[in-house]
């Protein structure tokens, strides 16, 4: 994946008047066209249900598009047979909100777990974990579990999970949402490296001061629709208020405004403990 | 290849092992109602067999009246045996009779004049002839209707104890089946449940459906075959004890082999298919559309 591919051939992504429609008057993306070239970095901005999520779900194949045409690598995603979903996910590292871990096993069995479950040798798999959890800086907790670790060294875990399949193509649905400044910064250091090493990345946040750092494309989304499109490079500010962004009462914290501020940090503890028990209770309980 | 083999077997175990009383459950139910469905059945066959054979040993008693000539009798006799199905006739003097039974029970016969009548057996080459033989005996003026017995109401009764038994076993058996069939359902569903976290990564990183069905398959698989394994053995006890006891009560049955190869086979593979086919209906739809977000 060099930089020098994302020149040829179909975009990585296309959009073309990609409608979602979850219900009659429920709507997910409500005309969204837009291209994403190889070796891309871009960030998906807006408030909670502005259609991030859906947009994401739309690459993945866990939603399909009610009109227009979603394709990966010039393939209409929307033609795609439900039994072919697995393979298109191999060609994609997906990084869910959630981090998604097994709290029963260790670091490196949650790698190795993933890449058995399609269809790798172990010995493959002995090989590989090392190399994948050195690539994420967290081999040093190789043996420790999920519950041992910090919010930002279980994303680091479900990242290197992300990578097993060698993707072209990473996507992270609010991956610093429930990350402090330190750990939100770090963990998009990560993955500007790895779009460094050519990977196109598409990441969903709100995190208004993340974004405004990295200065990479910004895709800005409200009710379904794109509001605002700011190339690389370009200093974004958010279309709509950025205090809009944070007014929104939501299970994720927001870390403020001003970035690396500990008073507010201190001061709005309440919404992530209560988020993260709460999620991880319903994760851990099973139903019956 | 073998690794993949290797995976999906332990995905299956470590459910087993998750869900062990719901197995336990599964299992047991499972070989009961084979147990009872196979062993019965079994059983059936036997009976069933053994009232084949009857016909040939099929025989209809005579009585003559009181004050039959002897020559009157002879001519019966003679006659008797033209009848069409009739095999052969012995005919049974009462004063030989009397002889007999009065060296078997000695005190039972002191003392008292011979109550028996002359009377014959008949042997007939044909169950479906008896009928027939005894309407004609019946309207002879030695003997008379009601001094001609045959076995027909034993073999009624064996049809009916066989018809009982077919009905039991099928209404029990099938009870059975349908009680474990639920409870191997609801160990996969409960496995679903409990799993699907896994499921979900699985979903997340492209895992085949059959990665994530076949080891669903698998349990409700082995479940089924353990309850097979299970019933064969107590179907191989139960055999031993009901030989046992026909031997040293009825004297028969002493030859009876058990059929080892055949029912082991018979008992697992009935087990495997219907716990493959109770997994099947469990995952059918579910989990392999799995959602990852
Ligand atoms: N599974 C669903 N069923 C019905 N409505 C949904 C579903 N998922 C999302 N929506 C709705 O679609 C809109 C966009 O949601 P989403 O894509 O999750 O936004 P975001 O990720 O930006 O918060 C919201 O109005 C949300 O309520
Ligand atoms: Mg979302």
């Amino acid at each position: 994946m060099s930089m020098a591919r994302a020149e040829n051939g179909p975009p990585h992504l296309a959009f073309d008047r990609v409608e979602v429609y979850y219900s009659a008057l429920v709507a997910g993306l409500k005309g969204v066209s837009l291209s994403v070239n190889r070796g891309e970095f871009v960030f998906l901005c807006g408030q909670t249900g502005s259609g991030k999520s859906t947009l994401l779900k739309l690459i993945t194949r866990e939603v399909r598009e009610t009109s227009g045409k979603v394709s990966l690598l010039g393939r209409d995603l929307g033609e795609l047979p439900d039994r072919e979903i697995p393979y298109l996910r191999r060609q994609m590292g997906i990084v869910p909100q959630d981090y998604g871990l097994l709290p029963n096993k260790k670091v490196w069995e949650n790698v190795a777990y993933a890449m058995r479950a399609v269809d790798r040798s172990k010995r493959e798999v002995r090989q590989r974990v090392p190399q994948i959890l050195e690539q994420v800086n967290i081999m040093h907790r190789a043996d420790a579990f999920p519950s041992e670790l910090s919010g930002g060294e279980q994303q680091r875990v479900a990242i290197a999970r992300a990578l097993i399949n060698d993707p072209p193509l990473l996507i992270a649905d609010e991956p610093t949402g429930n990350l402090d400044p330190t750990h939100s910064a770090e963990i998009m250091a990560l993955l500007s490296r790895l779009n460094e090493q050519g990977t196109t990345i598409i990441v969903a946040t709100h995190d208004i001061p993340i974004v405004q750092r990295l200065q990479q494309r910004v895709i800005e989304l409200e009710f379904g629709a794109i509001v605002g499109d700011t190339a690389a490079g370009d200093t974004w500010s958010p279309n709509i208020s950025a205090a809009e962004y944070t007014t929104f009462e939501e299970k994720e914290s927001e870390w403020a405004t001003e970035g690396d501020d500990f008073e507010i940090y201190l001061d709005e503890p309440q919404p992530e403990p209560v988020a993260e028990v709460s999620d991880t209770d319903e994760e851990e309980t099973p139903r019956a | 290849m073998l690794d993949r083999i290797e995976f999906l077997l332990s995905e299956a175990f470590v459910s087993l092992g998750r869900n062990k009383w719901m197995t336990f459950a599964a299992v047991t139910t499972c070989a009961m109602a084979l147990l009872i469905l196979g062993g019965l059945g079994f059983a059936y066959i036997k009976i069933d067999q053994f009232a084949q054979s009857l016909p040939s040993k099929f025989e209809i008693s005579v009585f003559f009246r009181d004050k039959v000539p002897a020559d009157d009798a002879k001519r019966v006799v003679a006659e008797t045996l033209k009848m069409e199905g009739v095999d052969n006739v012995r005919f049974l003097p009462k004063d030989v009779q009397w002889e007999v039974l009065k060296k078997e029970q000695p005190e039972l016969t002191q003392g008292i004049p011979n109550p028996l009548p002359d009377s014959m057996r008949i042997r007939l080459k044909d169950l479906a002839a008896a009928p027939n033989v005894a309407k004609e005996l019946a309207k002879k003026p030695e003997i008379g209707g009601e001094n001609v017995k045959y076995l027909a109401k034993e073999q009624e009764l064996l049809t009916t104890a066989l018809g009982a038994v077919r009905l039991l076993g099928l209404a029990l058996g099938g009870l059975m089946l349908i009680t474990s069939g639920v409870l191997i359902y609801n160990a996969i569903r409960l496995t679903v449940v409990a799993r699907r976290r896994e499921h979900r990564i699985m979903h997340l990183v492209g895992a085949n459906q059959a990665t994530v069905a076949l080891p669903l398959l698998l349990e409700g698989f082995v479940q089924g075959l353990l309850g097979g394994l299970i019933a064969f053995f107590a179907f191989w006890g139960s055999f031993a004890v009901v030989r046992a006891l026909m031997i040293s009560t009825l004297q028969v049955g002493g030859t009876e082999v058990f059929p080892i190869t055949s029912s082991l086979f018979g008992f697992v593979a009935a087990g495997g298919v219907y716990g493959l086919i109770c997994s099947l209906l469990a995952v059918r739809g579910k989990t392999l559309k799995g959602a990852i977000g």
